[in-house]
């Protein structure tokens, strides 16, 4: 199985060239099932499971660790979506979680070109397994930084 | 030596070693020590620690937050002193992923056999996970008994340079993003058993992996001195452990270890 989220495009043509550190920040990813890789594309908008990082525009990939589905009783792995005061539990094991990639010289390769930029972001499933799924980010950020 | 109230001299610290450079006699303590941990169904045993990673429920583990690698220091702690309860001397070794040629399991992993007996390292008794547990979560697959590997058929082994980026990373929070996906990467790398949270920790190769993750924190902790995790989770629990906070993982030295390439007794 596998997935994909695609950005809208993004114009990068009035964008400061002065950042030092490029990053791509994933918010609100899912490690509720099987494990996964997410492999980032710039401007692929096709890219599948099946497109070799060797492809031009590929910026990088990273792994999430899964939790494998659920083995508790229904309701166990839903995550709330708010804490009572005085709950002082720790956050649900399933919170969505953040993670990020750093994509400096593809943005600046990017720049060069006076490309704008789509963003595609594949989830590729890795378990022996059939099945599972995987859910997209919540949003994904690019983040520049001086 | 004064006590100077900074832990115990260094005499006293235990040195965690490379795989690959242990004597035949450390491999040898290491395997009995593996051998009479699983031998032991009470929570001095390989079946309590393997499940407090993930199954039986609840599922301890701390991943893809900022408890990440202080979760994981407290229970290697946890787990080497089991070990040592059992044989004094062993420490848990590290797994050298970039030490050889191609990636590998560690051959002291990967021997199905060690000395004419089973190897106690090639694979770990899975138990105390209830059948009911397990088949919610839809594998297809009966409860194993035993683990499994599959090596390099989920994912390339992750590139050296993402571990030189991590160590490069100039916060805790940027160092964990980083070393956690190599973490996951090599997870699912080994596959098998160690590809998915509920079960990866009753096979032997965790252990060796997790020191290698815990010697990268540790060498990037040398490199950044005082860039500790963020002020708001330093006095953060770390369940299930008695009297453990993430304050009181920062210091290996304070836990009693170091690591080492090797130990070569010389007088």
């Amino acid at each position: 199985m596998s997935g994909a989220f695609a950005s809208s495009h993004v114009s990068v043509a009035g964008m400061d060239r002065g950042f030092r550190r490029a990053d791509l920040v994933f918010h609100g990813l899912d490690h509720s099932g099987p494990s996964y890789e997410v492999r980032i594309f710039f401007n692929q908008p096709d890219a599948t499971a099946a497109t070799p990082r060797t492809t031009e525009g590929y910026v990088g990939s990273f792994f999430m660790f899964g939790h494998g589905g659920c083995a508790g009783q229904p309701g166990h792995c839903e995550v709330p979506d708010s804490r009572r005061p005085f709950d002082r539990r720790p956050p649900h094991q399933l919170t969505p979680a953040t993670r990020w990639v750093t994509v400096t010289d593809a943005l600046r390769r990017a720049l060069d070109a006076g490309e704008g930029i789509t963003v595609t972001a594949v989830a590729v499933v890795a378990s022996a397994r059939p099945g599972g799924d995987v859910q997209p980010p919540d949003r994904v950020a690019l983040v520049t930084y001086d | 030596m004064a006590d100077n109230g900074a832990g115990p001299p260094p005499s006293a610290l235990r040195n965690r070693k490379k795989v690959d450079s242990l004597s035949a006699g450390e491999l040898a303590a290491l395997r009995s020590a593996f051998a009479a941990v699983y031998a032991i169904d009470d929570d001095r045993g390989f079946a309590y620690h393997a499940g407090i990673h993930g199954l039986p429920l609840p599922i301890w583990c701390q991943h893809h937050t900022p408890l990440f690698l202080p979760w994981h220091r407290a229970y290697l702690y946890h787990f080497e002193q089991a070990l040592q309860d059992q044989v004094p001397d062993v420490t848990l070794p590290w797994w050298d992923y970039y030490g050889g040629g191609d990636p590998a399991i560690p051959e002291a992993y990967a021997s199905q056999t060690a000395g004419g007996a089973p190897n106690t390292l090639f694979q770990g008794p899975v138990s105390g996970i209830p059948q009911a547990q397990w088949d919610r979560l839809q594998t297809g697959e009966p409860l194993p008994v035993a683990t499994s590997r599959a090596p390099g058929t989920l994912a390339p082994f992750p590139d050296r340079s993402l571990v030189q980026q991590a160590l490069e990373a100039p916060t805790f929070l940027d160092f964990s993003n980083f070393i956690e996906t190599v973490h996951d990467n090599v997870h699912v790398w080994v596959g098998g058993t160690m590809s998915e949270i509920p079960v990866a920790a009753f096979d032997p190769i965790f252990w060796a992996h997790h020191s290698m993750i815990d010697r990268l924190w540790y060498l990037w902790q040398l490199a950044h001195p005082g860039a500790d995790p963020p002020a708001g989770v330093m006095r953060t629990v770390l369940q299930p452990f008695p009297n453990t906070i993430v304050a009181s993982t920062l210091s290996i030295n304070a836990l009693g270890y170091e690591y080492a390439a090797a130990e070569v007794p010389v007088a």
